[in-house]
This record gives C-alpha cells, sequence and structure tokens, in this order.
C-alpha cells in the first residue's frame, strides 16, 4: 500500500503505432515520486517515442498514462505538469537567456489569494515580475549560470546551453521533468561533468527525472532504475547493479558492459559446460537444457598454464589505462579478459571463473519458426519469400507424380496446392548472401551479438519477420542482405490432417 | 617556365562580379548623384530639391508610393504566411508540386498577365476606372505574392520542430505559441519578404498603369514621365528619393532582424 501511494506516473499497457507500424509494444512501468528513471536502448527501441507520449507531443494509440492516478494520456502538452529538456536543446533564438527561462512562468496563472471570483473560488493572476524574477534567477544559480540573463542564446557554447534549457524546465517546478538523451550533443569531458551535475541537481530537487539515452555508461552512473529496450518492448527492469550483474538476456548483457556470450549445455543442477569445460555454476536450469552464458571479462582471472580450469592461448593485448585487456582463443572460441597483471601475448595461460560470476540464460532462440503454406508449383511461402522445398516430407511415404500431385505407394494422391505448414529452419542452416537479389527474401541485419566462435544475426524482413542465423562470417549492422535456406534444412509440417488434402 | 609564373589565387575570381557592378550597380548610382544634383547644362545645382518640394502633387505622389508599397506588404503577408505555413507541413503538402503551383504564375509574361487580371476584375465588376486602388493593389498582390511565400516558406522548412514542442511542453497554447514562438522565429524569412514585396512596389508603375487605368500616379510615374520628356535632373532626383526610401527601409528591417534568428534571413 506504502508503495501504491509514491507512484508518481503510471504506464499501463501503453501501445504506440505509426502507419500500421508498432514502435511501442504493450509499455507497463510504474515510477515513483522522486525516482531517476533511465530508458536505454538503442536507436529505434521506442524509447524516445515513450517519452515524447508522456510529455504529449505523441499521443498513444492505446493504452492509459496515469499521472497521480489520472488518466492524462489525451491531455495536450501545455496542460501538463511536466518539462521537457529537448536534445538539441531548443532554446528560442529570439529570446535571451533569461526570458528563455522565463517563457513558462509568464505564461503560467495562479490563484491569488485577495482577489475571489462569484463562487468564492480564489481568481487566477499572472506571476508578478519580481516573483518571476526571484524564480529565474533562482534557477540560474542551480545550474551554476549567474550572471549570464542578458547574454543571447545563440552565443552561449553547448554546454551553457544545456544550461539553460535545464534551468528553463526547472523553473517551472514540474512534478517530472524529462530528459531527452539532454547530454547526446556535448563532448566527453563535458558530458562527463554534466552527468554529475545532473545527478545533484536531481538530488537537491527532488523531482522524478525521466532520463533518455543510448548510452549504457551514462545510464549505469545516473540511474536509480534502468529500463533496458529493444524493439518497443521492455527487456529489463531495474537497478543498475542488478540489470549489469544479472542480466535477463543475452541482448541486455551485451548492450551493458562488455561480456563474452557462449552456447552452453546444462549437465546438471549445478554444472554447465562450454569451451569444452564442464563449470560449477550456481543458476538452476533442467538438465540438458541448452543456454546462452555470459561472462564479464573482469570476473575472468589469469593464470599459469594448467593452474586454472581452462588452457588457452594469448593472442592480444591492449593496454586500458588500469588493466590490460586479453583475447584468449579457448580452442575456436575467443574470450576477452581484463586483467592487472601484464603477461606475455602468444603464450599460454589458464583462467579461472567463480561459479556465481557464470551468469546462465535461456537461450533466446534456438531455431526459427514460421507459418506458411505451399504454393502451386510445390514450393513453401513463408516470412515474404519462396522457397524449394521437399514436399514428399510432409507425408511419409509419398512420391510426387508428374502433375505435381503426391502419391502414396497405395495409390492415395495429395494436392497440397495452399496447404497450410508449419515450417522450422535451423540456426546454422541459413545462408545469408550479400547480394540483396539473389536470395529468397531481402533484408537488414538489425542486431549482431558475438558469442564466442561465432556470430548471431538477426535479419528482419520489409515485412518484419526475422530470421536468426548463427555465422562465423562477420557482417555489419543495417548491411542490406539477403537470405537462401537449403531444400533439405526446411523442416515442415502440415497444420491440418494430411487426408485434408485428399483427391478423389 | 611562363606557365608556372600566373598563380591562381582565389580572389581572380571575383573579377567578373566586379566588372559587374561597376557597370551595372556603381556607375549608374554616380550616375543618378551626379544628374540629380545638376542642371541641364551640368552645372551643379539644388533646383531639384525645390523642384521637388514646390509642388505638393509631388509630395502627394509620394506618400500614396508609400501607402500603396505598405497595403501591398501587408496583405501579401497577410495571405502568403498560412500558405507557407501549409506548404512547410509535410502532412500537407506531399511534394514540391504544390509549391510550383504557386510559383507558376510568374512564367506568363508580367504584361500579359496584368493585363489579364483587369480584365478579369472588370469582368467581376471591379473596374479599374471606377476603382483604381483596389484594382492595382489587387494586381500588385497578385503579382508579389510568390515573392512572399519563398522566403517565408525557407524559413519555415528550417525551422527547428522541437522550439515549437518546447513553447507547447512550457505551457503556452497553440495560439501563444504562434505569437511568442512562429512569428518571432520565422521573422527573417518575413523581413525578407517584406523587402522583396516592398522595394520593387514602390518604383512599379506598370501595374499602378494597366491596373488603374492611368488614374494612379506614383513615384514611378513620375520618374518615367519625366524621362520620357527627357528632364533626366528632375527624374534622377526623384530616383534618388527612391533610393533613400529604401535605403531606409532596409536599415530598419535590419534592425527587426537582428533581433531575430540571423536564419534564412536576406542580408
Amino acid at each position: 500500500m506504502q508503495e501504491q501511494k509514491d507512484i508518481i506516473i503510471e504506464l499501463k499497457n501503453v501501445t504506440k503505432e505509426y502507419d500500421g507500424v508498432t514502435v511501442v509494444d504493450h509499455f507497463n512501468l510504474a515510477i515513483r515520486k522522486g525516482q531517476f528513471v533511465t530508458f536505454l536502448g538503442p536507436s529505434g527501441c521506442g524509447k524516445t517515442t515513450t517519452l515524447r507520449m508522456i510529455a504529449g507531443f505523441e499521443l498513444a494509440t492505446s493504452g492509459e498514462i496515469l499521472l497521480g492516478g489520472k488518466d492524462i494520456s489525451q491531455i495536450p502538452p501545455h496542460k501538463r505538469p511536466i518539462n521537457t529538456v529537448f536534445q538539441r536543446y531548443a532554446l528560442f533564438p529570439h529570446l535571451d537567456v533569461y526570458d528563455n527561462i522565463a517563457f513558462g512562468l509568464k505564461l503560467k496563472k495562479i490563484p491569488d489569494e485577495h482577489k475571489k471570483d462569484k463562487n468564492g473560488e480564489p481568481k487566477l493572476r499572472h506571476l508578478t515580475k519580481s516573483e518571476i524574477d526571484k524564480k529565474v534567477m533562482n534557477a540560474l544559480k542551480v545550474v551554476d549560470l549567474e550572471e549570464f540573463e542578458s547574454r543571447d542564446v545563440t552565443t552561449l557554447s553547448g554546454g551553457q546551453q544545456q544550461r539553460v534549457a535545464i534551468a528553463r524546465a526547472i523553473v517551472n517546478e514540474p512534478e517530472i521533468l524529462l530528459l531527452d538523451e539532454p547530454l547526446g550533443a556535448l563532448d566527453l569531458k563535458m558530458r562527463k561533468e554534466m552527468q554529475i551535475e545532473l545527478k545533484e541537481m536531481h538530488k537537491k530537487l527532488g523531482i522524478t527525472f525521466i532520463y533518455v539515452t543510448h548510452d549504457q555508461e551514462e545510464a549505469l552512473t545516473m540511474s536509480d532504475v534502468i529500463v533496458v529496450m529493444k524493439d518497443g518492448m521492455i527487456q529489463q527492469v531495474g537497478e543498475p547493479k542488478a540489470i549489469y550483474d544479472e542480466p535477463i538476456n543475452t541482448f541486455v548483457a551485451d548492450f551493458i558492459g562488455e561480456s563474452n556470450i557462449y552456447s552452453g549445455t546444462i549437465l546438471d543442477d549445478n554444472h554447465v559446460s562450454f569451451l569444452n569445460h564442464s563449470f560449477e555454476c550456481v543458476d538452476h536450469f533442467p538438465k540438458n537444457e541448452k543456454v546462452d552464458v555470459v561472462l564479464r571479462p573482469e570476473d575472468i582471472f589469469l593464470m599459469e598454464e594448467g593452474k586454472g580450469m581452462v588452457d588457452g592461448k594469448l593472442v592480444a593485448k591492449v593496454f586500458k589505462g588500469i588493466y590490460y585487456e586479453y583475447t584468449m582463443m579457448v580452442g575456436k572460441n575467443e574470450v576477452i579478459i581484463q586483467d592487472t597483471q601484464n603477461l606475455e601475448i602468444d603464450c599460454m595461460a589458464s583462467i579461472f571463473i567463480k561459479p556465481f560470476d557464470i551468469h546462465i540464460m535461456h537461450k533466446e532462440f534456438v531455431s526459427n519458426i514460421y507459418d506458411g503454406y505451399i504454393d502451386k508449383r510445390n514450393n513453401v511461402v513463408f516470412a515474404g519469400g519462396k522457397f524449394e522445398c521437399d514436399v514428399t516430407s510432409l507425408i511419409p511415404g509419398t512420391t510426387l507424380d508428374e502433375e505435381g500431385y503426391l502419391v502414396q505407394q497405395d495409390g492415395t494422391k495429395y494436392d497440397l496446392n495452399d496447404a497450410d505448414v508449419k515450417i522450422e529452419v535451423g540456426l546454422k542452416d541459413i545462408e545469408i548472401i550479400d547480394n540483396e537479389e539473389d536470395g529468397a527474401v531481402a533484408g537488414e541485419i538489425v542486431s549482431i551479438i558475438y558469442k564466442g566462435d561465432h556470430y548471431q544475426i538477426i535479419i528482419r524482413t520489409e515485412e518484419d519477420e526475422d530470421f536468426v542465423v548463427d555465422t562465423e562470417w562477420t557482417w555489419n549492422e543495417n548491411d542490406k542482405v539477403s537470405i537462401q535456406i537449403p531444400k533439405e534444412k526446411i523442416h515442415m509440417t502440415l497444420t491440418k490432417e494430411a487426408k485434408e488434402y485428399v483427391v478423389e | 617556365m611562363s606557365l608556372n609564373k600566373f598563380r591562381f589565387k582565389r580572389k581572380y575570381l571575383s573579377i567578373p562580379y566586379l566588372l559587374f557592378s561597376i557597370f551595372f550597380v556603381i556607375a549608374p548610382l554616380i550616375l543618378i548623384v551626379y544628374y540629380a544634383f545638376t542642371d541641364k547644362n551640368g552645372h551643379f545645382s539644388f533646383e531639384n530639391i525645390g523642384e521637388f518640394f514646390s509642388s505638393s502633387g509631388n509630395f502627394s505622389v509620394l506618400v500614396v508610393s508609400i501607402l500603396i508599397g505598405e497595403a501591398n506588404t501587408i496583405i501579401c503577408l497577410l495571405i502568403g504566411y498560412p500558405i507557407a505555413m501549409l506548404l512547410s507541413k509535410k502532412k500537407y503538402n506531399k511534394s514540391y508540386v504544390t509549391v510550383l503551383l504557386f510559383i507558376m504564375p510568374m512564367w506568363i509574361n508580367f504584361v500579359l498577365r496584368t493585363a489579364a487580371t483587369r480584365e478579369l476584375l472588370r469582368w467581376i465588376g471591379i473596374d479599374g476606372g471606377k476603382y483604381p486602388y483596389v484594382a492595382t493593389i489587387i494586381g500588385m498582390v497578385y503579382n508579389y505574392l510568390p515573392f512572399v511565400i519563398l522566403p517565408l516558406y525557407s524559413t519555415m522548412l528550417k525551422m527547428d520542430k522541437n522550439q515549437i514542442e518546447a513553447s507547447y511542453d512550457l505551457g503556452a497554447n497553440k495560439v501563444q505559441t504562434f505569437f511568442k514562438t512562429i512569428i518571432p522565429m520565422t521573422m527573417p524569412g518575413i523581413v525578407s519578404a517584406a523587402t522583396m514585396v516592398f522595394m520593387p512596389t514602390m518604383s512599379s508603375y506598370v501595374i499602378s498603369d494597366i491596373m488603374g487605368e492611368r488614374n494612379i500616379t506614383l513615384i514611378g510615374n513620375l520618374i518615367n514621365l519625366n524621362f520620357e520628356q527627357g528632364l533626366w535632373n528632375i527624374g534622377s532626383f526623384y530616383a534618388l528619393i527612391i533610393l533613400a526610401l529604401i535605403g531606409l527601409s532596409v536599415v530598419l528591417f535590419k534592425d527587426v532582424e537582428k533581433a531575430g534568428d540571423a536564419r534564412g534571413g536576406l542580408w
């Protein structure tokens, strides 16, 4: 009950579609008063759209946004007690620093205690000049820009403009402050300084901050709660440490911090096999399940050859300031290790990992599954492409006759034209082709995750179908490619009984 | 060897423009000033000033010219601003074709177009003989509207949508946002548009002659009249007055423009 009271804003099943494309998909989140919440994700994950729906610049296609229990999802932005700091500052070039900050205050109306209307309610009045003056000066002090009030905003540096933008928002004393990648346009050093200052401002003001960024380090540094998003969906919500230590899937693990990701198999209750070795672990998974194993580079210790758990050859070393980053080859698998020891490369070494540093998670993709149908020429059509296939595999013991019918030995004829089928294709069975024209379906590479000895690539077609492919070859994100699947690798099953397709 | 001696410098690129401005801008200006302050025999004199101010008719011609110029500018802005705004919105203007529609009238010969407008107006009852001012202003607005739409359109295209959103975000409703954010931010475009209309209207006389059926005398008419009669000196003095007025308006507009954003301006 106590927790319920604390909640300042709650998004319930918020969905946003543009021309039929879902950008934010059933977003559910409750934010407590005074929290610093960060929406984190790669570009196009829907984080900015979600923020814009809270601000009111976009209206949700469906769902509710409850501010203090009241649905505000259809209220225009100027009536919401929420202010935004924009990525490109969006200061008004025709106004000086003072007037930029006072913009909201001059429009604001407050109840006047001295004047009552007919119903005895206080009349509304504008703020007086001295009230505005006091608030503006105070805001300037908060952002550390005293004596800048009469400067022209176009003469300010990026960092100073950002401070004005923050002052312009907080001066209105909003219940929630939205920040849309506010530090994105600043250089690294400035960004680090502003991160700390923003965090301090948040503490001092006690306003709820909702922050959008694609920079995982920024999110880890500043937030109380991180919301990791991908493809319009929340992947994980949690405190920075929880998200870093216990990523829920390989996407989160790969996106937050550096990680080694391997395919493994559960041997028994506390053993998992990967890198050709059985490791002790603490997570419990069903026996023989294929899993993804995540190791953080700083959790791996380097030892002399033969003394650790697995031996391998150090092939590369990069000095990173307080540690070295080594690349070790264990068989065909690459292991990234961060260690303070200065070791020779091209030598054999051994690694040691503590059981609770081995993070095990369910495999997201075991195979690709699609719905499709057989066409007139006995090809299978699915995911927007037409593939050659072996239709005889659908009904055991049949052969194809010259007219394209399936014939059983006893003479039963089947016509599979338009028959609905389920298709399963293994991750390793899909071939990626450089040329968009050459394969059966064209698409764009939307995600690449390195898994020790291979890459897991997701190719998204124009019709929004995904092909998950395991490959040893390097591709780039946003590459336009096409895919082909060998005939014998397409596993199909009929959705209906075979007898439905018997030809009399 | 001799080829190497000639080193190409960037400043040589300015030579064509320099020649152009000497022959077509500076020399004519000097000639105007020279004629304005000399008499028929080429002696220095102020008699043209006296001539101009001695006749109250001349003065009223000047006032009428300014008023018509201002009326034309204001009406053009009032019509052109909403049009430019619609054109700059992707929602309403999916292609450049719509913009072209507003510019296409310029492809028709100016005299022909104006004469056709006059006939059209007469047909609906606005006779240039009876209502010379109304007809003249309609003709001018029609002719100068594209010059208003184009600079406004290009300024609005460059406008940052975030700034308008910031205005809503800070509590301004649609009307307040329009007057406190959109108008000030498009001020450079407004200034460009206004100067591009006001200056040529001041000195044009063809439109008023055709539309007003020679019932209106503008300062352009006076200059033309004097030049046709070979009175180069007094004609030049009138031209000098227009020049002074244009110079003054540029200075005034420049102050306004400084207050707004410098982007998208003409100067």
